[in-house]
């Protein structure tokens, strides 16, 4: 019924621009009947998205391809779950997720609110409307997922790379944390058109911000796993302008929650802290305009399309708009405190923001310098990866050492001797473990010996945060080790949510550096019963086999992985032939060695008539922290997130009894 | 195709009647209650001196964490606790509406306004020990040392409930400790 799913994209856009103009109104004229009328409005439009969503995943799960989106990304040989999930495997079907994610949040935001911060949520409807309306707009007029057609005997099929459990994932993830930024966008945008200088929509959106941020995380996480992999190259990041695209909103992220910590305790960076809201969102939408108009050339960039444009105008328009209107605010946003001392916990997040938002910038002119190239001087000039590997050390390794530094300074001004009494034990352990990496002979890489030396100083530094303030309360209450540290965490939960996820920052940084800076390549052509040697293993390549299965021609090369005389495992490299999809993808092999604490990764790299194979085999040591730090960064996001119910109650004594209306935390 | 355009016909009717629901529940209401409500000025007023008021109270609940975990000395602590004390009664003293004519204060729900941080082990420390840091004379209006002398420990503070409006209003507004201590604690 694309009939269905054509009306519901119109009625979405009726909704949403009737949300704009409607609750601008209301808001402007203080009219509550007008302005209730345009939050059903945008509650309304979840509805509709939802329906033309349906509509599309029914089109897919009966294989119409009367539906040209569908013959142009599944085929009936498609396994059920990668045909449920081409909904987000082309453009229409990314554009009309982006609308869906959008107006749920909106929804959700209104009813939350609804009783909560009411005089900003009358302007928070028409700015939530704005951003929905422009994606309902492109969905109808210029990318529909519901074009008709006569319909093929088959469909093209799925791009076979997104053929992996992780894609199923890792876009959803990705887009729940860029829309989720849409959501404290829209309340500082409404503080700012309300003329309120005060922290409520910082309060209303705190946990929308985390939960767009650890979104992020994750999906980044799981793209860098899905890459390591389905892509078969043996990387998981390649500095990809649509990676980039995803970094750079979480970033500029990471920047705000740490900022917004500083204004939340002493009233300051209150226009900085718009500049990251404005900055985060509008990397969220570059970051779709990336992913989603071409104008990149990158794997991820599937197609070429027509929405570039109008992405690029509605980019300029928000940026400019919201800048306007924050340069029309300042008299408001006149902080009345000031840094005391360039030594405290405040300076440090000040350092920290700096770093964040320099990396941040420098990879957007990484990505952006092509396109700025090509446009001006008409050839793309390709900024490649030590551009982006350069900039990392220079800003990466100094934010590392701010996290192990940060904790342990006070707030307001330290003393230096108090700083110095500190820090002795934790650069003791940086200072022990760097020279024991270079008598082991980790010196080969500079960098990746910094990192390590950072890392050991950070997780020194976080240790005996737990340890002090668990032996505080232990001395005076008398509690267990265990009972003492519950219920430090538990009753400080954004403070060791963040020095969780601080961990799995150097759990990352340990397993990227080990990877990259310690990484064995090794590269041999080898007929069959030949052999290679690479960082102690020696690879004997037995023989080649065929096999066909579901949708695709698998080809395997068989290698016996061996360590001295012991066989280690058997693996299996090859690559898949797709009928459908008429493509061919690399499958490379992996085998972990959890006692030695690496990756053999194996990859067929060429399959010659005569049965000859060239290999590439790359050793890579600790790349397994890399996916560990994951579950470690989800479970400190979880415990920064987890409801307060002694702060909630603060905030309802801070908003009811001073008079105002009261906010949600 | 018609069963297509019936559903999409209902649907976009659904919309409307959802949208237009606060006009037909009230079609009849006058301008003055259909207006949003919003702070006025008094209120903005109030709203940011509590955001000031609560930022001296939770710089005080950090700072008390970072000398209970030795990152600040005990002179450091008494010069900072005492600055960060006046500041929140600075906040609390312009929270009082003062009455004409009784040239003293009227007392509002304040402890449940300032009690969330004080609690026992707010900052995840309990009921710290007894200090002999040295501290500054609180100054007008009161506000309690951050260490009390100490109660027979390790004996829990009790919670400050949120103290209704008392018929007697207190002198000066009372701010609760940053880490109470014993039972004497406000």
């Amino acid at each position: 019924m694309p009939e269905l799913g054509r009306a519901a994209l119109i009625v979405c856009l009726g909704l949403s621009a009737y949300a704009v103009v409607a609750g601008g109104l209301a808001a402007h004229h203080r009219r509550r009947r007008l302005a209730v009328s345009a939050q059903n409005a945008l509650v309304a439009s979840f509805a509709a998205a939802a329906v033309a969503a349906g509509v599309l995943v029914a089109g897919l799960v009966r294989h119409d391809f009367s539906l040209a989106y569908v013959a142009d990304h599944t085929s009936r040989k498609l396994p059920t779950a990668y045909t449920i999930s081409a909904f987000w495997g082309g453009q229409e079907g990314s554009l009309l997720l982006w609308l869906l994610v959008l107006t749920g949040f909106s929804a959700a935001a209104v009813f939350l609110n609804r009783r909560a911060t009411r005089d900003l949520l009358a302007w928070v409807v028409p700015v939530l409307g704005t951003v929905g309306a422009f994606f309902a707009f492109l969905l109808v007029a210029v990318s529909s997922p519901f074009v008709t057609q006569v319909a093929p005997a088959d469909g093209a099929g799925l791009n076979p790379s997104l053929q992996n459990p992780y894609m199923v994932a890792h876009p959803p993830l990705l887009y729940l944390g860029f829309v989720g930024l849409t959501v404290p966008f829209a309340f500082a945008m409404a503080a700012l058109l309300a003329r309120r200088a005060d922290e409520r929509w910082i309060v209303a959106t705190r946990r929308w911000t985390l939960a767009a941020w650890g979104f992020l995380g994750i999906g980044q996480l799981l793209g860098a796993h899905w890459a390591y992999v389905e892509v078969g190259w043996g990387g998981y990041f390649a500095w990809d302008p649509v990676e980039n695209a995803a970094l750079m909103p979480w970033l500029a992220a990471t920047a705000f929650l740490h900022s917004v910590m500083i204004q939340e305790r002493k009233g300051m960076l209150k226009v900085w802290n718009m500049l990251l809201v404005i900055l985060a969102f509008c990397l969220s939408l570059f970051g779709t305009f990336l992913t989603r108009s071409g104008v990149v050339n990158s794997i991820h960039s599937f197609t070429q399309s027509a929405i570039g444009p109008w992405f690029l105008g509605f980019i300029c328009a928000i940026t400019a708009g919201s800048l306007a209107l924050l340069f029309l605010r300042l008299p408001l946003l006149r902080s009345k405190t000031r840094l005391e001392s360039l030594v405290s916990r405040e300076a440090t997040f000040l350092y920290n923001n700096l770093l964040l938002v320099a990396l941040c910038l420098t990879i957007l002119w990484g990505v952006t310098y092509p396109i700025l190239s090509e446009a001006v001087r008409g050839e793309a000039v390709t900024v490649g990866r030590p551009y982006y590997d350069f900039f990392l050390r220079v800003f990466g390794l100094p934010l590392l050492l701010l996290m192990g530094i940060g904790p342990l300074v006070a707030w307001r001004r330290a003393s230096l001797r108090g700083l110095r009494r500190m820090l002795a034990l934790p650069v003791a352990v940086a200072l022990v473990v760097g020279a024991a990496l270079l008598v082991l002979g980790s010196g080969s890489s500079r960098p990746g010996l910094v990192a390590y030396t950072f890392s050991a100083f950070v997780l020194a530094s976080i240790g005996l945060e737990f340890l002090r303030g668990a032996r505080a309360r232990r001395d005076t209450a008398g509690e267990s080790w265990p009972a003492a540290l519950a219920a430090l965490v538990n009753r400080n939960r954004r403070r060791y949510g963040g020095y969780v996820v601080h961990a799995s920052v150097v759990l990352l940084a340990i397993g990227v550096a080990g990877s990259s800076a310690y990484q064995t390549i090794r590269e041999a052509k080898l007929r069959p019963g030949e052999s290679m040697q690479a960082a102690g293993y020696t690879l004997t390549y037995r023989s080649l086999s065929t096999r066909p299965v579901e949708n695709r021609q698998e080809v395997r090369a068989l290698v016996d992985l061996r360590r001295g005389d012991r066989l280690v495992a058997r693996v299996e490299p090859g690559k898949n032939r797709y009928f459908a999809e008429d493509q061919v993808s690399n499958e490379m092999a992996i085998h972990t060695s959890w006692l030695r604490a690496e990756d053999v990764n194996v990859i067929a790299d060429q399959v010659n008539p005569d049965g000859s194979v060239y290999f590439k085999v790359l050793v890579k040591p600790l790349v397994n922290l890399i996916w560990a730090a994951g579950f470690v960064f989800l479970g400190g996001a979880l415990i920064a997130f987890w409801p307060d119910a002694r702060e909630e109650r603060r905030l309802v004594a801070r908003y009811s009894r001073a008079g105002a209306l009261p906010a949600e935390a | 195709m018609l069963l297509a355009l019936l559903l999409a016909g209902a649907f976009a009717v659904a919309c409307v009647l959802f949208v237009a629901r606060p006009f037909l529940r009230d079609p009849l209401l006058s301008p003055d209650r259909d207006r949003l409500a919003e702070p006025g000025p008094l209120d903005r007023r109030a709203l940011e001196l509590a955001e000031e008021r609560d930022h001296a109270l939770a710089a005080l609940k950090e700072l008390e964490l970072d000398h209970r975990t030795g990152k600040v000395s005990d002179e450091d602590y008494a010069g900072l606790a005492g600055q960060l004390r006046r500041e929140a009664a600075e906040a609390l003293g312009a929270l009082e509406p003062r009455v004409p004519g009784r040239g003293r204060q009227v007392s509002v729900p304040l402890a449940g306004m300032v009690e969330l941080p004080d609690q026992p082990g707010a900052t995840g420390m309990p009921a710290p020990e007894p200090s002999p840091a040295p501290h500054e004379p609180p100054q007008q209006p009161q506000i309690p040392e951050p260490y009390p002398p100490p109660a027979t420990p390790p004996a829990p503070a009790p919670v400050p409930e949120p103290t209704p409006v008392p018929h007697e209003p207190p002198q000066q507004p009372q701010v609760p400790e940053p880490m109470p201590g014993g039972p004497q604690a406000v």
